[in-house]
């Protein structure tokens, strides 16, 4: 599938990531409910059916210019393959309702998994194959992994997680050993059915959550070492999706085999002079406020003032600031493409 | 040597379940009123704490932990304390929205009103507009926390205020929203009261919400 300009989706961003200017300015949304919604379907029925959902990333692909596809959106698929009950809700992403280490004791019930066998993950796995399939070398395919903290916390429950830090460091530390060993697993199936990027993200570790001390101590050698694991797998690229606030640890995230970095609440202009050095910066027109709840104009107005501050010097790529929201109106999603389309190529001419 | 209530509240500030624990009860036998003890020793270390996670000085695990403390002291004073003297007995009731399973927000909340005398009523995860009204018939608290983290959730805010609108309700309560995805412009829109943007700032709502109110 090869794209309209002088290079293709992948050079593209690959052109960012080794610091050069591409044609135009990379464009991701991620947007995998808002495609289900897109394409008239329900989330259960992309679970059943792989091609569904594949076709439905095609249409956002072809009609909104993007420069990549994402997988299916399923956070647990690691928890669920390590014992946790997982529920797929209709038209929801799955979650796990409970903790399934209720218990500190209960460790010793998490099973090592095998990706191609258990849980959800031989399924995602063929979404990503058939993803790659479908767009071919030209267009990277981009799925998610889950790093090692955000794992654990999901299976201990989060609050419970956070006491254990002070009453029983070493079983958080004997935990994330487990859960890196199960989350890179997965990440290098990712890559053998296809993905080209492996994102992530790791909410349970933002400033809004704990402190920098507990993340250079419980989740950044984690993250760092399982990312260093999937590039030398052949994962092209790592993007890292921060949501919240990551002002105090910016540093340590790009040094954590990260090639992008998709922000929500940064100033694109002043992130860039302190980073672009280190990471590509990606992001970060509001999904909330500006795509979810906000006008055509006030759509088209944000788009370009990304541009204007993101696209400079290239090491860019224009996208919302997290997710689009499974009801966004696909007009507003239009008038964001149609601002990048008018104002993509380099050289720039605002 | 008498029992100081600021090594109370230091106690609870540095997380330590145990010292709070003994420092309440030899308080206790030291003669030190329940009122006092809870005043001077456990909220003013729970301010204390709201004003550190404010300020980026702690964060969600040392919060836990001195939400943790200051139960251990409450543990000793409730059953000395008498009626009608625990504190700020304005009633939040509080819950997750339905189709939401997110709690790490409102369970923070919960602490910094607890912490801050009020009786709160957690109604958990996945509640529906009818169950908040239910509650709020039985129990006439003066505000009630709503929390979602899904952009297709916060729908189920409006939802709520709606339905007490629709049953005549809406004018006797003060309702609250927060969650990564709200915003004060869309707390606005579905008519809340107010948008806390943290735990911190949702405690500041709550006090001015309840301010004059009759304790």
């Amino acid at each position: 599938m090869a794209s309209n300009g002088k290079m293709t989706s992948m050079k593209r961003i690959m052109a960012v990531c080794n610091k050069e200017i591409p044609d135009r300015v990379p464009f991701l949304l991620t947007s995998r409910e808002f495609g289900i919604k897109y394409a008239g379907l329900k989330y259960a029925q992309c679970y059943e059916d792989p091609n569904l959902y594949v076709n439905s990333q095609l249409r956002l692909l072809e009609e909104f210019e993007l420069d990549g596809v994402w997988d299916i959106w399923c956070t647990p698929a690691v928890d669920e393959a390590m014992g946790a009950h997982m529920v797929v809700a209709e038209d929801d992403p799955p979650w796990i309702p409970e903790p399934y280490l209720n218990e500190r004791e209960d460790i010793s019930k998490l099973k090592p998994v095998d990706p191609r066998k258990d849980g959800r993950m031989p399924y995602m796995l063929e979404v990503v194959s058939r993803l790659k399939k479908a767009v071919g070398p030209d267009v990277p395919v981009i799925a998610w992994a889950s790093p090692p903290f955000r794992t654990a916390c999901m299976l201990r429950g989060s609050a419970n997680l956070y006491l254990d830090i002070f009453d029983d460091p070493k079983f958080v530390k004997d935990l994330l050993d487990i859960t890196y060993e199960a989350c890179t697993a997965y990440g290098k199936a990712l890559v053998d059915a296809g993905a080209d990027i492996i994102c992530t993200s790791n909410p349970v570790a933002n400033m809004d959550c704990i402190s920098r001390r507990h993340y250079e101590e419980f989740s950044h050698p984690y993250t760092k070492k399982m990312f260093g694991e999937l590039k030398a797998h052949g994962a092209k690229a790592i993007l890292y999706h921060t949501c919240g606030r990551w002002d105090d640890r910016f540093d340590l995230v790009c040094a954590e085999n990260v090639d992008i970095i998709h922000c929500d609440k940064v100033d694109i202009k002043d992130f860039k002079e302190k980073y672009s050095d280190r990471i590509v910066v990606m992001g970060n027109v509001k999904s909330v406020v500006t795509l979810l709840q906000g006008t055509e104009e006030q759509v088209r107005e944000e788009t370009l003032a990304c541009l204007q501050k993101g696209a400079p010097g290239g090491r860019y790529i224009i996208s919302a600031d997290c997710a689009v929201p499974r009801d966004t109106n696909p007009d507003n999603v239009r008038a964001m493409a149609a601002v990048v389309k008018q104002y993509r190529d380099y050289p720039l001419n605002f | 040597m008498a029992v100081e209530l600021q090594e109370i509240a230091k106690a609870l500030i540095a997380g330590s379940q145990d010292q709070v624990r003994q420092l309440v009860g030899e308080a206790l036998k030291e003669g030190v009123a329940p009122q006092e003890i809870l005043q001077k020793g456990l909220i003013a270390g729970m301010d204390e704490v709201g004003r550190r996670f404010k300020a980026n000085e702690m964060f969600v695990p040392e919060v836990l932990l001195c939400a943790r403390a200051m139960h251990a002291g409450m543990d000793v004073l409730k059953p000395v304390m008498v009626e009608g003297a625990q504190g700020n007995k304005e009633k939040v009731v509080i819950g997750t929205v339905k189709g939401d399973l997110h709690d790490i927000g409102k369970n923070l909340v919960i602490m910094m009103l607890e912490g801050a005398g009020f009786k709160v009523i957690d109604l958990g995860m996945n509640v529906s507009p009818e169950k908040f009204l239910e509650v709020f018939e039985a129990e006439k608290p003066a505000v009630i926390g709503m929390s979602a983290m899904l952009t297709t959730t916060m729908q189920a805010m409006r939802d709520t205020i709606a339905l007490f609108e629709k049953q005549g309700q809406r004018h006797k309560v003060k309702f609250l929203v927060g969650g990564a995805p709200v915003t004060a412009e869309f707390a606005n829109k579905i008519g809340a009261d107010g948008y806390g943007a943290d735990a911190g700032e949702a405690l500041e709502l709550v006090k001015e919400f309840t301010l004059g109110r009759s304790a």
